[in-house]
């Protein structure tokens, strides 16, 4: 049909995410996020921070949390490269729908989190009374963090709030 | 702060009109280029359609779009049928 984005019949590939349950998909989306947060929190606030812990220990609980976090994130990719990362023509109108609001959702919680951190970086140590002097690798960690938020939102956005697919009533139609 | 924008829904007789025909809901998506789970939505009402993809649902079936969609609720094809209200 002219008009009509894509190619008939070439849609059935962009739901491999459905293979899912929606609370499968949501505990995904906690473990991408918590992980995301708790990895780089034990790869540079466990040598810098307020609690200090050997480089042995430290490394192997970064390994262990970004393995889980991978592990997730790709499961989560499936979804995301079956809707939040397709282009216009493998999507249908309701699809591009879908993706177009989880980026928008995905933006305003990127503000959030961006003032949060701005937030955690600058006025909370002030309002403690612990004065940081701001380097590099202090906002290293949060510049990874606001890449890897930037990149995991949208995927994470729809992942989370697609509903349950609905299957078709057997006997109806052949 | 605003409130969600509830849409109007618009009725249609997708789930009838299939049914009468046999088809599935991955094939008529396939034949009006959409996926099927957007079939579903359609038939549930919780998604209204593009002009362009209604009148290409009501040329798949071969009928006028306003015996497909409605803004209006339809009235039961037994009524019709048997003179009771109509269409």
């Amino acid at each position: 049909m002219a008009g009509l984005r894509g190619v008939p019949g070439d849609r059935s590939t962009t739901d491999r995410g459905h293979e899912f349950s929606r609370e499968g998909r949501r505990i995904l989306v906690i473990f991408a996020s918590l992980g995301v947060a708790a990895t780089l929190y034990a790869a540079f606030g466990l040598e810098q921070g307020y609690v200090y812990m050997e480089g042995g220990i430290r490394g192997l609980i970064v390994g262990g949390l970004g393995i889980v976090t991978l592990v997730a994130w790709l499961f989560l990719y499936r979804f995301r490269a079956s809707l939040a990362q397709a282009p216009d023509d493998r999507l249908d109108e309701r699809q591009v729908q879908v993706r177009d609001r989880a980026y928008l959702q995905s933006f305003r919680i990127f503000v959030v989190l961006v003032v949060a951190g701005l937030a955690l970086l600058g006025f909370l140590p002030q309002l403690a009374g612990h004065p940081v002097a701001l380097s590099f690798d202090i906002v290293l960690p949060f510049l990874l963090g606001a890449i890897l938020y930037a990149l995991l939102l949208p995927s994470a956005v729809v992942a989370w709030t697609e509903p349950e697919p609905v299957p078709e009533p057997l006997g109806t139609v052949r | 702060m605003t409130g969600k924008r509830t849409e109007p829904t618009l009725h249609n007789r997708l789930a009838v009109l299939r049914a009468e025909r046999g088809l599935s809901r991955q094939e008529l998506a396939d034949a009006v280029g959409a996926n099927y789970q957007t079939i579903g939505y359609l038939e549930r009402g919780e998604y209204n359609p593009s002009l362009l993809l209604a009148f290409a649902i009501a040329d798949y079936f071969g009928l006028p779009i306003e015996a497909v969609f409605s803004p209006r609720p339809f009235p039961a094809l037994s009524d019709i049928v048997y003179n009771r209200t109509s269409a």
